[in-house]
């Protein structure tokens, strides 16, 4: 009703409204839009040199190229232990602390702030904390481990690596953890956030008509709070998933611009956006920006599918509002 | 007597949690404060026995952190300024105003808040050689003067100001600029700040933008420069004072956001979620 | 001032076609006068207020203030004043700071107020400042409006009835050309509400500001306006004194429109001359053509009398007190029931027949199409 009460004028105007917008469009049309389109059209360009603009007609290699590269096949694996190993188990930790935190009141708001403040703290900062933290001889970690009688681990170490594929294996694996345990640390604080005010939101009612019926606690967690809860869930899982495939500056914060242990040299801890910055960074040789580009739209697929599938999830939740 | 035991567990698990975020901070200042001798101590000693204060100001002789400080102060308040008015301005125009294609337009600044800024890195990275800025303050700038997410999160604060103010407003003798100006941004002011505050982490978060077009040292933001300091020659670091230039770059923004907490969360919690 | 639709027209383009939410208008408000727009939600009441205010214009047609065609003109240029439902009060500013929001906010405004100072000062000797008439001006509209207590509250602070008045003062204190009140009473409690629209009608006297008033109370506008529109789907019922609208409907809509309790609809017909309802003759003589027809009367002009015409039999079938009244419903026949309206009902029961009859002048006949075709 009230907005059949306006119309075009003479409140409105065209000619205000555009007026109002240019200053963003231009900038989203030159920052944003233009570059996807142009990412899109460099990665099918045949030993593109950019200075020049010179290109040898249109070709799909540099996607096969990648695809069998060794050091992206790296980088994807890199990128999924993150996004499907790293941040669901974040996600369950933030899911139970805010659990937690919704059943108490006092401090809750200072333990809030408490949590936050990972998010809060510069990415490479943290990332350099936590590679002293691992340190063989200064860490946190084997210090703590050496009051249990263990001996310190060397857990960034490339030491003969490169020879064996035994000693490779276990320094990467060790690499993962160090990795795992920076990711639940780093992740943990938005989601609880998050989760906090979806639990929150649920109406208080429901919860007291079931205790007044005598449900246990975990029946109304189960029955109750986790269905109402499960747009939020859905919502924290497929944001945290796209942030954690765009991971870049925490790697490089913890293992080094060469994404490993000194020693390696096969880029060991690389991610998909390391890989896209790496090729970037040789961009005076022919074709590497067309690399790049092949693998920034592999990127922007899986993005593309994920956020169509939280529109997806979005839309078949929304009744439980 | 039940329910006081599940308390009791319910905040011991609050404090284990608790303990394990504090750890990484307590390392790292407990760090900044060894002499260099207890920082290479083998066993690592948990606490300093004497507390080194001066590591801050060796850290600051040692490497030109303060001005990565002002390139990166200097950087935010523009990239906050520039991005405010032009958010405030585009978020008014959707929110208030009709015009043919807002739809359409509005869609576009949907789309951008999805897409991930990694995917423009290259293009925008041969844009700005093409244009001969590497190497300067307008590379670090222009790119992030424009914020879908900021346009968006104003449009929906907009959009809840009531038609009438508007129309109140109109018929007292106001053009739209000035309703903007006097009605608009007042009522809007938590946003505002809120979108500011995210603006300014993001830019002291970020890294491999001016990573890329940036190589000297007097243009080097926070990050970059933190990344490479304190790391000799034969690739050794210098711990305590890593740690100390570490120390200085985190609390800032830390009692940045104790102060304006809520402005934070409610930026955070509203972005996604409706409600 | 006065305001003059001439064949005004109102479309708004919807997703499918368009709608007309004012259709052909043609309406005098005179210079000084109260007027109430009147009628259901939906029937462009609020459209035509907003044409006057500027802030949408007419798909066709001319709007006139006096002899100015203000058609196009955009709302700032007017001069017309606006009271919302929601009293759209700034909320970030205190009462004063609303009040005098106008005075300092508009260009054209600010321009008469130096006008107006420069006047006073010289009649006056005086030297105000600007800033400091701004204040004399808000304070005086503040007493006028009786808010002069809270000046320095927030609008959140305030009752409805409290926030009411900031938002009539704030119109009122650039004095415009013209008020005009959206539904203004709605979202007030049942007695401000009544209490609201005394002050809005001594104010209006006061000030002697043309005055539009929209609503689909009819009581509200039955009480205040010195004559009211009624208006369905976008055109214009009836236009006139609210006594002589109200006695004199023009058709059936505006008969069933108005009136607290609800007016009495009798389906017939006529025939060699009679009104015929319900297999009985209850007016013998009608001089109209022979048609089905619809009586209307309202139940407040009903009385018990055992000689009248028309004349009906009937019987008591509830009764209960409303406030001070008593509405007695009775049995017609099977199909039929009649409500009148009583001061008092000591001596019926219910099961009584009555013999009763309508007050002369007072009954009405309407045609298959509505319009008023016959009144006694």
């Amino acid at each position: 009703m009230a907005a059949m009460k306006r119309d075009r004028n003479p409140l409105s105007d065209d000619r205000k409204a555009y007026f109002y917008l240019l200053p963003a469009f231009v900038l989203l049309v030159i920052f944003t839009v233009y570059p996807v389109i142009n990412t899109i059209i460099t990665s099918v360009k045949l030993d593109y040199r950019f200075l020049t603009g010179v290109y040898n007609g249109f070709s799909f290699g540099h996607y096969l190229d990648i695809l069998r590269d060794k050091t992206f096949q790296r980088a994807c694996l890199n990128t999924a232990f993150i996004a499907f190993i790293c941040v669901p188990a974040s996600l369950i930790t933030a899911l139970v602390t805010a659990l937690l935190l919704n059943s108490i009141k006092a401090l809750r708001n200072f333990l809030t702030t408490l949590y936050y403040l990972p998010q809060v703290t510069n990415i490479i900062a943290a990332g350099m904390v936590f590679a002293l933290l691992f340190h063989t001889n200064s860490g946190f970690i084997n210090l703590v481990l050496g009051w249990f009688g263990m001996d310190p681990v060397p857990w960034i170490s490339g030491v003969g690596i490169a020879g064996s594929a035994d000693l490779y294996t276990r320094s990467y694996i060790r690499c993962l953890f160090i990795l795992f345990i920076y990711s639940l640390w780093q992740g943990l604080s938005l989601k609880v956030i998050l989760f906090l005010s979806g639990l929150q939101n649920i109406n208080p009612q429901y919860r007291q008509a079931a205790e007044i019926d005598g449900t246990s606690q975990w029946n109304i967690f189960r029955k109750i709070t986790f269905p109402l809860l499960s747009p939020v869930t859905m919502y924290v899982l497929i944001t945290s998933v796209i942030t954690a495939l765009k991971s870049y500056a925490s790697v490089v914060a913890l293992f080094g611009d060469s994404y490993g242990p000194i020693g390696d040299n096969s880029k060991m801890m690389i991610t998909i956006v390391g890989y896209i910055i790496d090729s970037l960074g040789d961009y005076l040789s022919p074709g590497a920006i067309s690399k790049a580009s092949a693998a920034a739209f592999i990127l922007l697929l899986i993005i593309v599918i994920l956020t169509a599938l939280q529109f997806y999830f979005s839309k078949k939740w929304v009744h439980y509002k | 007597m039940r329910k006081t035991l599940m308390k009791t567990v319910n905040y011991f698990l609050l404090a284990a949690v608790a303990v394990m975020v504090l750890i990484p901070f307590f390392w790292m200042l407990g760090t900044a404060l060894k002499s260099e001798a207890e920082a290479l101590h083998i066993p690592p000693m948990l606490l300093p026995k004497i507390y080194h204060f001066d590591n801050f100001a060796k850290a600051v002789r040692a490497e030109p952190l303060i001005r990565y400080f002002l390139n990166t102060l200097i950087v935010s308040i523009f990239v906050v300024l520039i991005s405010t008015a032009i958010s405030v301005l585009s978020a008014y125009a959707f929110a208030r105003l009709t015009f043919r294609g807002r739809d359409f337009l509005f869609a576009v600044v949907l789309i951008a808040v999805m897409l991930p800024q990694e995917i423009m890195i290259i293009t925008n990275f041969m844009t700005i050689a093409k244009l001969k800025w590497l190497n300067t303050f307008r590379a670090l700038i222009l790119p992030y003067c424009v914020n879908a997410f900021n346009i968006f999160l104003l449009r929906q604060t907009m959009k809840q100001i009531p038609e009438d103010l508007y129309i109140a407003a109109r018929i007292d003798g106001l053009g739209n600029f000035r309703y903007l100006w006097k009605v608009v941004l007042p009522v809007a002011k938590p946003t505002i700040l809120t979108t500011m505050l995210l603006s300014m982490i993001w830019i002291w978060d970020t890294y491999a933008w001016p990573n890329l077009v940036t190589t000297q040292d007097n243009l080097r933001l926070i990050s970059n420069g933190l990344k490479n300091a304190f790391t000799t020659s034969t690739g050794s670091i210098q711990y305590e004072l890593q740690m100390a230039a570490a120390t200085l770059v985190t609390i800032p923004l830390i009692l940045i956001f104790i102060a304006l907490r809520k402005y934070i969360f409610s930026g955070i919690t509203r972005g996604g979620i409706k409600g | 001032m006065e305001v003059r639709f001439e064949s005004v027209t109102k479309k708004f383009p919807m997703k499918k076609g368009e709608i007309t939410a004012v259709n052909r208008l043609d309406l005098t408000i005179d210079s000084g006068k109260l007027v109430g727009l009147l009628g259901p939600s939906g029937c462009g009441k609020s459209t035509c207020l907003f044409m006057i205010a500027g802030v949408c214009q007419p798909t066709s047609g001319k709007l006139w203030f006096d002899d100015r065609d203000v058609t196009t003109l955009s709302p700032e240029k007017r001069g017309v004043g606006m009271v919302f439902q929601n009293y759209a009060l700034y909320p970030h500013l205190t009462v004063k700071q609303n009040i005098e929001f106008p005075l300092v906010n508009s260009k054209e405004i600010r321009k008469q107020l130096e006008t107006k100072l420069a006047i006073h000062n010289k009649t006056g000797n005086g030297k105000t400042k600007l800033k400091e008439f701004v204040q004399q001006e808000v304070l005086r509209t503040a007493r006028l409006v009786e808010i002069e207590d809270c000046l320095d509250r927030k609008p959140f602070e305030l009752s409805g009835g409290q926030q009411q008045r900031v938002a009539i003062a704030r119109t009122i204190v650039k004095q415009p050309s013209i008020l005009l009140l959206d539904e203004p009473l709605s979202n007030l409690d049942a007695r401000l509400r009544v209490q609201t629209r005394e002050e809005i009608r001594r104010i209006q006297q006061m000030t002697g500001i043309t005055t539009v008033f929209v609503t689909h109370d009819q009581e509200e506008a039955l009480n205040i306006c010195d004559e009211i529109a009624i208006m369905k789907k976008g055109i214009l019922q009836q236009f006139g004194n609210p006594q002589a609208v109200y006695d004199y409907p023009a058709n059936r809509f505006t008969a069933g429109f108005l009136g607290g309790t609800p007016i009495n609809m009798l389906d017939g017909e006529i025939s060699d001359g009679k009104f015929i309802a319900g297999g009985q003759v209850i007016l013998p003589d009608v001089p109209i053509a022979d048609q089905p027809v619809t009586a209307g009367f309202r139940p407040e002009n009903l009385y018990v009398s055992e000689n009248g015409t028309p004349r009906f039999n009937l019987e008591v079938v509830e009764m209960y007190r409303h406030g001070g009244i008593t509405v007695v419903t009775t049995k017609f026949d099977a199909d039929n029931a009649i409500r009148l309206v009583k001061e008092r009902s000591d001596n019926m029961t219910i099961g009584d027949r009555l013999m009763v009859t309508v007050a002369p002048g007072m009954l009405y006949l309407f045609d298959s199409n509505g319009a008023k075709i016959w009144q006694q």
